[in-house]
């Protein structure tokens, strides 16, 4: 999936490249929001079977 | 003044995407905390969707024509609101996760149980994303097309169930339990919050909305209470407390026993497909939240170019929040439910006290 992403991320970025570049903050708030999302896919595909934040507050909340 | 929604479409709304957690969640959890008389508690918890409805109701009279983060910035300043957005943003990306893995899990325990849940959700983002194409108003038509075609089979539905319940179940009614239902009415006040949305669509309605609009919200607050509690009613009388709270979906089950003079049944398809429904109309509002969140965090003009990443984002978070049934429920029980009461009744109730004692003047030119 993460890769399937990578190539969406890219097209938009094409796409959609006078809007983002019309301020700096738009492609500031996009390039920021694919990087979390990237990292949230490279942990992903690192660990899959990393408890859930759920798992871990049962654990911990008792 | 463009006016692109009314507060007619929002209260359609409001009970369209509250429809599936109150027929997934709602029995279950009343039945675990309040035993049999736990179907009492939808109706104490209209004392609580009455407070919530009339601070919409009185913001929005104060404040006509601004949104949440406006009235915010009014009330507490530009640092602090964007602070509190920040916080929004954080319990509504955690929301619609949750809200990711309850249609996943729907789908896999009813109509689709060898399906992966990457592909459903794949799917969902591509019917999210064609629906947000087509705009906000879109959305809203969507649900106010739909709502009472829903509302009238559920009144079928009930009509025809009326000779399976089993008034044993029901009556004589617990005092034992009578403490616990009033407490477990806040599992009924959490979904009846969504009501919140009309505050961040304040700014889409017109500015001088007519004291019977606002009739409308308390018509939906009064409608979802009465929704609720013939749901839990429904559930309770035909399957029995016991059976409603071991069960993921004890809906789906009580459905399964009901037939239309025997010519039409299985209901229970039509139930799933109710609630996919809603929680598609519940994901798409999510992220029209999410990214107005994100435009007056960031100050933006336009976001829409942020739904990709954003999907990318929801789509990993599902699996790091929930991925299990009983993950799931823990999660919606223990920290989606308090989250709820916190973002949906308590920043909105002392929003409300503040705009007592510091009503600024409004300068937003119209």
């Amino acid at each position: 999936m993460i890769y399937i992403f990578g190539i969406t991320i890219i097209y938009t970025l094409v796409r959609q490249w006078k809007d983002l570049t019309s301020k700096k903050r738009n492609l500031i708030v996009y390039l920021f929001l694919t990087v979390i999302g990237f990292a949230l896919g490279i942990v992903y595909l690192i660990n899959p079977y990393m408890p859930s934040l759920s798992q871990f507050l049962e654990k911990h909340m008792k | 003044m463009n006016k692109e929604i009314t507060l007619r479409q929002i209260t359609f709304m409001y009970l369209f995407i509250s429809i599936s957690s109150v027929l997934r969640q709602v029995p279950q959890n009343l039945a675990l905390d309040a035993g049999r008389s736990g179907y009492l508690s939808p109706l104490w918890s209209g004392l609580g969707i009455a407070l919530m409805t009339a601070v919409v109701v009185m913001l929005l009279a104060a404040y006509p024509g601004l949104n949440l983060y406006e009235i915010m910035v009014h009330l507490l300043g530009k640092f602090i609101a964007k602070l509190i957005i920040f916080i929004y943003l954080l319990w509504l990306l955690l929301s619609i996760a949750a809200k990711v893995t309850a249609y996943n899990l729907t789908l896999q325990l009813t109509l689709m149980p060898g399906t992966k849940s990457e592909f459903l959700m794949v799917a969902l983002a591509v019917m999210v994303f064609y629906a947000l194409l087509r705009g906000i108003k879109t959305i809203f038509r969507f649900s106010e097309l739909t709502l009472g075609s829903i509302l009238i089979l559920f009144a079928i539905m009930f009509v025809c169930a009326l000779s399976r319940i089993r008034y044993d179940y029901l009556i004589p009614v617990s005092v034992t339990h009578f403490k616990e239902t009033i407490f477990a009415a806040k599992h009924v006040i959490t979904i009846g919050g969504n009501l919140v949305i009309a505050l961040f669509f304040a700014d889409k309605l017109e500015v001088g909305v007519a004291k019977s609009q606002y009739k409308k919200l308390w018509l939906g607050a009064l409608t979802f209470v009465i929704f609720t509690f013939v749901i839990v009613l429904f559930t309770f009388g035909i399957s029995g407390s016991s059976l409603t709270a071991n069960n993921p979906f004890p809906f789906y089950i009580t459905v399964k026993s009901i037939s239309f003079f025997n010519i039409f049944e299985r209901f229970e398809v039509l139930v799933t497909l109710i609630c996919l429904l809603s929680d598609f109309a519940a994901i798409c509002i999510m992220i029209i939240l999410i990214l107005r969140c994100l435009t007056w965090l960031f100050n933006l003009e336009d976001s829409f170019y942020l739904c990709i990443p954003l999907s990318m984002i929801i789509f990993y978070l599902t699996y790091y929040v929930s991925s299990t049934q009983f993950e799931f429920n823990y999660l919606y029980k223990n920290i989606i439910e308090n989250l709820n009461l916190l973002f949906e009744f308590g920043i909105p109730l002392l929003l409300a006290f503040f705009s007592i004692f510091r009503k600024k003047k409004i300068d937003k030119p119209y």
